[in-house]
């Protein structure tokens, strides 16, 4: 019995040792709008993180954000004096929201912070991160200009408009309807760009990719030069070989989709 | 009594149309008047004779030779004609007879149309409208690029480019706003339909000269590219500079890094 007590007296000796492990903070803002009900903007210029934006059926923006989750600080790094470096993890966050618009700031440039925020349906998104994060954006219709330097942009069942850059990451939209005469442009340099319409949309598509490839199950109707088409047997998408800029119309024609990539493909799909 | 009158008589007797007793008064007339009687026998026999004279039946080759002999006419009478007529054929044709109407019916609907389109439009007065109501139209396109290019949504400035290919000519004022534009504008697709609006009037030297500058001042990866493939296109030889300006930056993207040098030994 004795010896029992001291193998568990040790263990729990051990266990309480402190840890410095880094906890996980959030803070938490719920930003009523100046008119609710009405379409509303979202400013982010975020530096090291990822933004995450649902929509819900609510009229305020709940923000959330967090950190300490990944990120390059390494907390256990032991100088040679023996001092180690305290990793702060406080989080600043505000947001200011004037007439619907409303911009959320934090100390991203020091540690990486994720948002993770809802806001109304009906919302525009101006949203900008740098790196260590993906951008993520699900069930929203507005106009949205998203910007990801290193990461991924996902725009999932989403209406409206967009204009999407990256340079490392990839873009992938899928919209659910588009707003009528609205140009878009979706640019990356490493990035595959993967966009998927609705049937029925009628647009001017421009294109390039210059070492890749470029795959559509649309009916586009080329124009200008000489293209090889060949139809690809697997999924009825076929495969559009160029040199240039290639112009097409679906549906006729209609405002400007840009869509270009230096190293990867681009796929536009029908929705079907 | 009359000649006229003794030749019906005569004629009267021939036809056996008389009875004996105005035969001996007819023979009684004529005694009277001179006329032998020894005539008017012969005259009995000739009539007599001429009524037993056959007359001959129509052969059938009749009708052939009838109308041989009508073509025959006809030909000679063409070829007569046609000598005649060979200088003045075309003007007699024309001034026949039967097309004279309607040559000039054509002729006066002809004049009276010109005269009637020529009155309802006054000619000059309207191109001058015309000309006049283009450049109303070019000049609101350019306001519209011109103040959509300033607004705060970015589809409204991609719009606004875009807008600047409608143009086929710019002035100053719009070319001042896109190379601003290329400089200054936060979001980079903005930038990048700027570069290629901006090469559609790369043959104005203004346009020519702002592009080049831009090069070493553009950020963004893809706008650097743009600037690249334009300068390429163009065969600009004075950009080579701008680019080993932007060589030396160590932040350069390495993709980019070997686009730019590779459109460099292109230019050189």
């Amino acid at each position: 019995m004795r010896k029992l007590t001291t193998i568990i007296c040790l263990l729990f000796y051990t266990l309480s040792f402190p840890c410095f492990a880094q906890e996980a903070s959030g803070e938490q803002i719920i930003i009523p709008m100046s008119r609710p009900g009405e379409p509303g903007v979202l400013n982010i210029d975020h530096i090291k993180g990822s933004i995450n934006v649902t929509g819900y059926d609510g009229e305020s923006v709940i923000v959330n954000a967090s950190s300490g989750q990944r990120g390059n600080e390494n907390p256990d790094q032991v100088q040679n004096d023996g001092l180690r470096r305290i990793v702060s993890n406080v989080i600043q966050l505000n947001a200011q929201e004037k007439d619907n618009e409303l911009t959320v700031q934090t100390n991203s440039h020091r540690h990486t912070i994720d948002l993770d925020i809802r806001v109304p349906h009906y919302f525009s998104l101006r949203l900008k991160t740098y790196h260590n994060g993906e951008i993520h954006v699900k069930n929203v219709s507005g106009e949205m200009e998203i910007t990801n330097i290193n990461g991924d942009v996902v725009l999932e069942d989403v209406s409206g408009s967009a204009v999407v850059n990256t340079i490392d990451g990839h873009i992938l939209v899928q919209f659910r309807d588009v707003t009528p005469d609205i140009p878009m442009a979706f640019t990356s340099i490493e990035g595959k760009i993967d966009i998927t319409f609705p049937q029925s949309m009628n647009a001017s598509v421009k294109m390039k990719s210059d070492n890749g490839e470029i795959f559509s199950d649309f009916d586009i109707e080329m124009e200008k030069r000489e293209i090889q088409v060949d139809k690809s047997n697997q999924t009825g998408l076929y495969k559009v070989s160029l040199e240039d800029w290639v112009h097409g119309k679906i549906n006729g024609g209609g405002p400007e989709i840009l869509l270009k990539s230096l190293e990867g493909n681009i796929y536009i799909r029908k929705n079907k | 009594m009359e000649k006229n009158e003794i030749e019906a008589l005569i004629v009267e007797y021939l036809r056996g149309d008389m009875t004996p007793q105005q035969k001996s008064d007819f023979k009684e007339i004529l005694r009277q008047n001179g006329y032998a009687l020894s005539d008017l026998a012969e005259l009995e026999e000739l009539y007599h004779q001429m009524d037993a004279f056959q007359v001959p039946e129509p052969s059938e080759k009749m009708d052939a030779d009838f109308y041989a002999l009508l073509n025959k006419y006809k030909q000679d009478l063409h070829k007569k004609k046609r000598r005649i007529k060979k200088p003045f054929s075309i003007f007699e044709s024309v001034l026949s007879q039967r097309y004279l109407p309607q040559l000039a019916y054509s002729i006066i609907l002809l004049i009276i149309g010109w005269a009637v389109g020529s009155w309802i439009t006054p000619g000059s007065k309207k191109d001058a409208q015309l000309t006049q109501m283009s450049t109303e139209i070019r000049e609101m396109r350019e306001m519209m690029v011109l103040t959509l290019i300033d607004q705060s949504s970015v589809t409204q400035r991609i719009k606004a480019v875009n807008l600047t290919n409608n143009l086929d000519d710019v002035n100053e004022r719009v070319i001042h706003a896109l190379l601003k534009t290329l400089n200054n504008d936060p979001n980079e697709n903005v930038r990048l339909v700027t570069v290629e609006a901006l090469y559609e009037f790369a043959d104005n030297p203004i346009v020519r000269e702002g592009l080049i500058q831009s090069i070493s001042e553009q950020e963004s990866a893809l706008v650097q590219l743009a600037l690249a493939d334009v300068m390429v296109a163009l065969q600009e030889k004075r950009s080579i500079e701008q680019f080993n300006e932007l060589l030396k930056r160590r932040d350069l993207n390495d993709a980019v890094r070997g686009r730019i040098e590779k459109t460099v030994r292109v230019l050189l």
